[in-house]
Order: structure tokens, then sequence, then C-alpha cells
């Protein structure tokens, strides 16, 4: 299954605990450094997404000031994926740093 | 209700009501607590993106991937094969054209003096034809690479089309012609149905390569028909050549195909998809030969007749496709629940 970035920020962001919806964008926020800023729109098509994988269900609803909000937590099939996904993504990190090192050195840059 | 809530839930609608029952007060809630707390006196709306998002999300859900309702999946894949559909079309004809032009180089292949006008259509032709064969060959491959290289590629095809339409009929406000409606309405279908959530699986090449081949190598046979009878010289075999010409082109062959492949789907008892993608290409055809017969065709009594003919075959093709398919939707039930 093709992970996008936002669906990773957002398995990210339901790590610790779970969360709701507004609360997932403010964290997808926080984790990218403000790179990464979800619309409404967007959050709930890569939550239906995941959700449709077994990624994240629904941890429990409630209605706070006369709104609804639905929380949504991390299975554990989601943070395998998760997993899963960051090593994928790590390795490939390490090696073009490992080879753009390689590079630097071979043309006499800095160390 | 402030008024900021009120045109969200009005954007909102975009989505399926289905959809809606579900979600609407979640997203709601969500977006509120983005937005904070404006005054009405400030004539506050959502932002250009947010509107974007919902937009593309309602796109999404109702040309469904696997994951979705099965009623939303059966349009998606409508719209798919859709897009499928119309662009082997185009890319029959394009490796038709560009067999064409190898053959009859001297005579076919560009017009106008250098750098004029018709030049650069010329030559415009020669490449928009190549982006088709281009965009089916990657959309058959498949995966996300293939996906948007069918894309971009279909989506200049088409531009360049609308354009030069644009173009040659200035000043006069264009008509907008069957040939147009071709080209465009496919890559509309390519770029609707295939997004991030629908599925795209990889094909071997030779899939790619199959429909075009066919399509050129039976026209390439039917053209030698055509020339034999045409030759022949006698009223009866002018008559067989006009009614060949008309059932024998790209046309012709493609609402043959059409009903033969609508009959086939019929008797197996085929999901919805492929009779309502038959059907929508069954009325694209109808369209083509329809306008037809709104021109004048002097003596040409045969060339009419097998006009008429081929309008009325794909006009019941198209109702009875279409019927069968939507009778054959799946039903909307509540949405497959989620956990918890």
């Amino acid at each position: 299954m093709n992970i996008t970035e936002p669906m990773f920020l957002a398995l990210t962001a339901l790590v610790d605990e779970p969360r709701h919806g507004y609360g997932i964008v403010q964290e997808v926020e926080r984790l990218s450094g403000g790179r990464v800023q979800l619309k409404i729109g967007t959050l709930y098509g890569v939550l239906d997404r995941l959700a449709a994988e077994g990624l994240v269900e629904l941890d429990r609803e409630e209605v706070q000031q006369g709104r609804l909000r639905r929380y949504y937590r991390l299975t554990d099939d989601g943070a395998a994926a998760l997993l899963q996904e960051a090593d994928r993504v790590t390795t490939n990190a390490a090696v073009a740093t490992a080879r753009l090192r390689a590079r630097t050195a071979a043309l006499g840059g800095t160390a | 209700m402030n008024l900021l809530e009120l045109r969200y839930r009005g954007i909102l609608r975009l989505l399926p009501a289905s959809y809606r029952a579900e979600r609407e007060e979640e997203m709601v809630a969500a977006y509120l607590e983005y937005a904070g707390d404006v005054p009405d006196e400030l004539n506050p709306r959502p932002r250009w993106d947010e509107i974007a998002s919902v937009l593309g999300l309602a796109v999404r859900v109702r040309l469904g991937g696997a994951a979705g309702a099965p009623r939303y999946f059966a349009w998606g894949e409508t719209v798919r094969l859709i897009a499928v559909f119309g662009l082997a079309f185009q890319a029959a004809f394009a490796v038709m054209a560009v067999v064409n032009l190898i053959l009859f180089r001297d005579e076919h292949s560009v017009y106008g003096a250098p750098l004029s006008v018709e030049r650069l259509a010329s030559v415009g032709e020669v490449l928009a034809t190549g982006l088709w064969a281009v965009a089916f060959a990657a959309l058959m491959r498949g995966g996300r690479g293939g996906t948007r290289v069918a894309k971009v590629s279909a989506a200049l095809a088409a531009t360049f089309i609308v354009v030069r339409a644009f173009v040659m009929a200035w000043p006069d406000r264009p008509l907008i012609s069957a040939y147009t409606v071709l080209a465009v309405v496919p890559v509309l279908a390519l770029l609707a149905g295939f997004h991030r959530d629908a599925p795209a699986p990889r094909r071997p090449w030779w899939i790619a390569a199959l429909p075009p081949a066919t399509g050129a190598l039976l026209l390439y046979g039917t053209e030698r028909v055509i020339a034999h009878y045409a030759s022949a010289g006698d009223l009866a075999s002018f008559e067989i050549t006009m009614w060949l010409a008309t059932w024998l082109d790209l046309v012709g062959l493609a609402s043959t195909a059409i009903v033969l492949a609508g009959t086939v789907c019929l008797a197996r008892r085929a999901a919805p998809a492929p009779l309502l993608a038959l059907a929508a290409l069954a009325t694209l055809m109808l369209l083509f030969r329809g306008l037809d017969l709104l021109q004048p065709y002097g003596d040409a009594r045969a060339t009419w007749d097998a006009t008429l003919a081929q309008s009325v075959v794909l006009g019941v093709t198209a109702i009875v496709l279409a019927v069968a398919g939507l009778r054959r939707m799946p039903p909307l039930d509540a949405l497959r629940e989620r956990s918890g």
C-alpha cells in the first residue's frame, strides 16, 4: 500500500495518544515544523483511507460545546505499517547520505 | 449557526449525502476549530484551498477506489473504463495516422509553407496523435508513474485539439464538434477517475500495445477492402463502398466493437461498470454519427442510410446497456461500519 507523506504524518501523530480531527492537523503541523498544513478535506480523505486499511480506528466520541469530536487511535497493524515505512525511508536516506559523503570526500570538500 | 459555519456546510454539500450523514458534524467541528471564531460582520468565507480539498475528497468518494462503498466503486470503475476505452480509441487513431504518415510521406505529411500557421497546426497534429499513444501505453502500464504520465500526455493532446478548434473557428463562435468531445471526455474521465485512492495495477507492455495495434491493423485491412470496391466502378459496388465506409472507418469499427462487447457483457451478466462505460461510449459515437446526419448529403443516399442505420444501432445499444447497468448498480446501504 502506498503511504503518502500526509498519511505517514497522521499515523505518527497518533502514536502517543488518540486524537480528534483538528488535533491531528495541529500535531502534523508541529511534527513537520509548520511545513505540512492539512486541510480538513484532505485530513478526512486520509482518515478514510487509513481506517479502510485497518491502520486507525475510532477510539471514542465526545460532545464539546455542542460540537461532535471523534477521537481516532492507531491500531497494532497501523503501528507495524508505520514502523515498516519508517525503516524503508530511513534506509533510503542512509544510503543517499553515505553516497553524498563519499562524493564530497572524493571531490576534496569539507569533511 | 454563524455565517462561516453556514458557508462551510454549503461547501460540504459537494460530498454525497450518505458520506455527509456520517462525517458532516465532525468535519464542521474540526473546521471551525481550525478557523476560529470569526464574527459575521467580517463576511468570512472558507479559503479556496479548503474548498479545493473538499472538492478533491468529493471526487475521491463519489468515484471510489476499492476501499469505498460498492456503489461509488462501481461509478469509479465506470469512469475509469470510459477513460481507458476513450484513450484506446484515440491511440488506435494515432497509430493509424503515424502509419499513414510513413506510407504516404510526400502527399500527406505536412501542409502549408514552412513557418506558416498551417504547417504549425499540421506538425502539432502529428505530435498530438503521438501523445495519445503515449498516454494510452502509460495508462495500461499502470502504477503511480504511468498514471501521471498518462494524465499529462492526454491533457496536452486534448488541449491542443480544443485550442486548434477554437483558433480555426475564430472569429466565429466555435462549434463544439463531436471530434472535440471525443477528445475531451476521456481526458476528463482520466483526471477524475484515476485519483490517489483509485486502484492502479501494473500491467505488461504487450497489453498496452494490443488495442492500438489491433485497431491500426483492422483499419488498414478495411481500407484495402473499401479501395477494392471503390475501384470497381459500377453502381452496386459504389453503394457497397458507401456502406462499408460508414461501418469500417474508425468510428464504425469502434461502434461494432462496442455493440459486440456490450452483447457479451450482457450475456455474461457482467458488473455494471463495463455496461455503463460502453453505454457512455456508444453515446459519444452516436454524437459523432448523429451530427454527420445533419450535414447535407446531396445524392449520397447510400451513405446517409448507412449513417442512419449506425446511429439507430448505437442509440438502441446505449439505452439497453445504460438501463442494464443502472439496474445492476449495488444499492447504497449505510456506509460500511467503521470500527467502533
